[in-house]
């Protein structure tokens, strides 16, 4: 076998491995995106990173030692309506008047209305999985974590309802999207943020996605925080929640760049659509 | 004939009862390396969130070429659970440290529990020299750094590196790549192709 390297490349291959097995200082990730951005072989990463996995599920880790525990499961069955939520209102696009009619219906029919909603929620959950619904075995009917989805816009309007104190509310201002508009609202205290988008190029996910930057004031500003990836199906208002991938201290910018599916490590920063910046 | 559909492709697409099976199939070996490497419950059931989170979100990115969905879903799961442990040792500058575990051999009941690929990869790694398996399985299994894999080894830290380094891209390449050899980097994959 040849394991002849480049004295670059060698050192990019050390960093996966580190990545993959026991992990990276700051210092190293640093180094890591900026020889992968050089040479783009995340995929390369990500290989070593399956391998890591194929070997700790060879040896480390044994399924069968223990059950999670069933609390556990209820936080997962909710987490899981959330996403779904979150995840039709992205995918779907729906604008802002008719954002929250897809679960508000089983609300209804089932008379849950009059109780508070994520009380509710939180029952429902508990209450399908005591009752051994956790698996959904008749695909006719809806499942558990359909049934308890709290929508985006309902998550919104309760994050707005009672604001923290250091909510953030700017406007975004167009860069490479002269028809965009729309504001985003954050909390550091919370970590919790949406977009509100309106007139956003409608992508397509097969060729390339919105991602979300947050520029911290602890931070290097080479290195903004991953705000998350995110898709605009239709044209019209869109909200869409942040997804900040690390804690973020100060938020002080906000920036949409396009970017290939999936989003990077590291943006070009060759399209932003939009930007929004706190006084 | 018609190929049925990956599970976490299914996910990906937003389909309420794959999102249900995949918590189903998936829950215990999450919670399983969660438990490994968190220092208390509540740590344990933030990462187990998180990651299932992480799981929904990049599951579009399952390649079943690549790795069966087992090894992608642990993939996510150890990502998550390094940065995690990263986060936590910048924090206290503690050494990273998963909880340690026996990696005796396993019994034949737990070896037939094994996917395809992990067993592949128990044989693989058992044909490695022994050097090269040992600081593979204080890398993986205890996440232990270079430097910690050569004091408790007594291996120099160039030693350490080298034999780690030998025995993934042998591993890796039996196991994942494509290709015959993984000794250099591939330069198939071009700038800014789309996953």
């Amino acid at each position: 076998m040849n394991h002849e390297l480049p004295a670059s490349d060698e050192r990019l291959v050390d960093l996966m491995i580190q990545r993959a097995t026991f992990g990276l200082s700051e210092s190293e990730q640093l180094e890591f995106d900026r020889l992968n951005s050089a040479s783009d072989n995340l995929d390369e990463a990500e290989l070593f990173e399956l391998t890591a996995s194929a070997i700790d599920l060879a040896y480390g880790t044994s399924q069968a030692q223990e059950e999670m525990p069933r609390q556990m499961q209820d936080k997962l069955l909710i987490s899981a309506g959330q996403f779904l939520a979150n995840q039709r209102s992205l995918v779907a696009g729906a604008p802002s008047e008719s954002r929250s009619s897809v679960n508000q219906s089983n609300v209804r029919n089932s008379n849950w209305g009059r109780l508070n909603v994520a009380a509710a929620l939180v029952t429902a959950a508990s209450l399908l999985v005591a009752a051994g619904w956790w698996f959904v075995s008749d695909r006719n009917n809806n499942s558990p974590v359909e049934a308890i989805a709290l929508t985006t816009q309902q998550k919104f309007d309760e994050f707005m309802s009672a604001p923290p104190v250091d909510l953030v509310e700017v406007e975004w201002q167009p860069v490479h999207a002269p028809k965009a508009a729309g504001k985003v609202v954050w909390s550091d205290s919370r970590q919790q943020g949406y977009m509100v988008l309106k007139d956003l190029d409608v992508n397509d996910p097969l060729n390339e996605q919105y991602q979300l930057w947050i520029f911290d004031t602890a931070k290097d500003q080479a290195h903004p925080v991953d705000g998350g990836v995110f898709n605009i199906a239709t044209t019209g208002e869109v909200l869409v929640p942040i997804m900040a991938h690390i804690p973020v201290n100060r938020a002080v910018q906000f920036a949409i760049t396009v970017e290939r599916p999936g989003g990077v490590t590291v943006s070009s920063r060759e399209k932003i659509p939009l930007l929004a910046s706190v006084n | 004939m018609l190929s049925e559909i990956p599970l976490l492709h299914r996910v990906a697409k937003g389909e309420p009862h794959a999102v249900a099976e995949c918590l189903d199939r998936y829950k215990n070996l999450v919670w399983a390396l969660a438990r490994r490497s968190c220092p208390d419950s509540q740590a344990m059931e933030d990462a187990v969130q998180e990651i299932f989170l992480k799981l929904w979100t990049v599951a579009y990115r399952f390649d079943a070429s690549l790795a069966s969905e087992t090894t992608f879903v642990a993939m996510i799961a150890r990502r998550s659970l390094i940065d995690l442990s990263r986060k936590k040792s910048s924090v206290t500058a503690s050494p990273i440290e998963f909880d340690s575990f026996s990696t005796a051999e396993m019994g034949a009941a737990e070896r037939a529990e094994l996917n395809d690929e992990a067993a592949k990869a128990a044989v693989l790694l058992e044909q490695l020299p022994a050097d090269q398996q040992s600081v593979i399985r204080l890398s993986v299994f205890k996440g232990l750094s270079h430097a910690g894999i050569a004091k408790q080894t007594g291996l120099s830290l160039g030693t350490v590196k080298s034999n780690l380094r030998r025995g993934m891209l042998r591993l890796r390449s039996a196991l994942v790549g494509n290709e015959s050899d993984s000794g250099s980097m591939p330069t198939s994959v071009a700038q800014g192709e789309p996953r």
